[in-house]
């Protein structure tokens, strides 16, 4: 499996998008994240 | 409607009850999932039936996507979407419930996309339960991160 098609991939991008998001002030963008991050987190769910 | 109940919590619940109960609940549900053990899930541990994809092209792929996709009927890996909703309730009012509802959907659907991705899904399927806890630790992290950018704590604390 080549690293970018790993399942772990989109959690640490859009864990990365967090951070980035440190430095500027867009609030509902955060909270967007936070929907993404925990929507993914349930990969594992059958 | 999570958005909606929180516009009234947080005009009915004082500033001080609400900071400790959201700081209390995060340390704990992050710390857990950043072991890779998360708590015990309030959850409906069943799986949705098969015989439900049978009910027409339409209605039966739709009512298993709504059911196992809003994790009604599934088995959670993970503390976070409760985070997410306690969060909304507590700190949160009805747009940014409306954007955790929407960035939840985003999450889910990324789910088969990254795995339709791959070369191989049955590959994808074994990675995924290999890091499966380092997946729980990364999704809490990056969490935290969108939290904290979101300046919602900040608020809390005046």
């Amino acid at each position: 499996m080549t690293p970018v098609a790993r399942p772990v991939v989109p959690a640490v991008v859009t864990g990365l998008a967090s951070v980035a998001l440190l430095l500027v002030d867009v609030a509902p963008l955060a909270w967007l994240l936070m929907g993404v991050t925990a929507g993914y987190a349930l990969s594992g769910s059958v | 409607m999570a958005g909606a109940v929180g516009g009234i919590v947080t005009a009915l619940v004082p500033s001080a009850v609400r900071v400790a109960a959201v700081v209390a609940v995060v340390v704990a549900v992050v710390a857990r999932e950043a072991s890779g053990r998360p708590w015990r899930r309030l959850q409906n541990r069943r799986l949705v039936p098969q015989d439900i994809v049978a009910r027409g092209q339409v209605e039966g792929p739709l009512q298993f996507g709504f059911e196992m996709g809003t994790g009604l009927r599934t088995f959670s890996p993970s503390a976070l979407p409760h985070l997410l909703l306690f969060l909304v309730v507590l700190a949160g009012g009805l747009a940014e419930g409306l954007a955790a509802g929407a960035g939840f959907a985003l999450g889910r659907a990324l789910v088969p996309l990254a795995r339709g991705a791959a070369a191989r899904r049955t590959d994808w399927d074994a990675e995924l339960q290999r890091t499966s806890a380092w997946l729980l630790r990364v999704s809490a992290l990056g969490f935290v991160a969108a939290l904290v950018a979101s300046r919602e704590l900040d608020a809390l604390l005046g």
